[in-house]
């Protein structure tokens, strides 16, 4: 199993209510797995609007690319710094952080 | 803020970006600035102020965060690269974090050049990447509702 840190910013620490939460997740687990499926499952009662913020939605569907990947919205995903692709595997000790549009300023 | 003690020990060289919840007096980074270099003839400054309305609105105040690491860092690596770009001789950049009323100053942005128009050229674009390029985020609160404010 793979531990790894997430840290959330602006509209998405306020959707939550939660700033900094760790998840425990299967080796070979991609980004796109954690975005679309471990965060919103353990935020029910948001998980809509979770999907519907982050992700490009068609009719309520989450939009997908040929390779079957979902597409952010103007969202970006750092790990450990550096900017990260959806398919990126996560690794023990990731530090994600999930950062809206800015708006600084 | 959990990371906040770490804001100091992401530059390795003077640190010229501040993002924290009090700004410095203007008149101290100007000093600060031309104490910098003897070949300094201009100082070009921005002062961003919270605006008391949003479309008709009458807003409150604004509650900004920002990443607490990559905020500085972003800064400092776009002003490297305009001095490289404008042949300037140094800036500053300080943002406030946290809530900022309406009237408040809420970012300096200052370019100490050899002469106005590198200055100029270098302040419009540092202000705009500021606002694009870094980790920051505000939500304004107005008298019917609150906004996360997505810079266009």
């Amino acid at each position: 199993m793979t531990v790894i840190q997430v840290k959330y910013f602006g509209k998405l620490r306020e959707l939550l209510g939660v700033k900094k939460e760790e998840y425990t997740v299967k080796e070979g687990t991609t980004l796109a797995d954690l975005l679309a499926s471990h965060i919103p499952e353990r935020h029910p009662a948001v998980s809509k609007t979770w999907a519907e913020t982050l992700f490009r939605t068609i009719k309520g569907e989450m939009a997908q690319n040929r390779n079957g990947i979902p597409v952010l919205n103007n969202y970006l995903v750092i790990i450990n710094g550096k900017s990260a692709k959806l398919n990126e595997r996560l690794k023990e000790g990731d530090e994600l952080a999930i950062m809206p549009p800015f708006g600084g300023g | 803020m959990d990371d906040k003690e770490r804001i100091g020990d992401t530059s390795v060289t003077e640190m010229k970006v501040k993002v924290s919840q009090k700004l410095d007096s203007l008149n101290s980074l100007i000093e600060e600035l031309k104490k910098s270099s003897d070949e300094i003839g201009a100082i070009t400054v921005f002062v961003g102020v919270v605006r008391g309305t949003r479309e008709k609105e009458k807003v409150l105040r604004l509650e900004y965060e920002a990443h607490e690491t990559l905020a500085p860092q972003t800064t400092e690596k776009i002003i490297s690269e305009l001095k490289t770009k404008y042949d300037i001789i140094d800036a500053i950049v300080e943002h406030k974090v946290g809530t900022v009323q309406v009237g408040e100053e809420v970012m300096y942005v200052l370019i100490a050049s050899k002469h106005r128009k590198e200055g100029r050229l270098a302040l419009a674009e540092l202000v705009d990447r500021v606002k694009y390029e870094v980790p920051i985020w505000k939500k304004e609160v107005t008298e019917k509702a609150a906004y996360w404010v997505e810079n266009p």
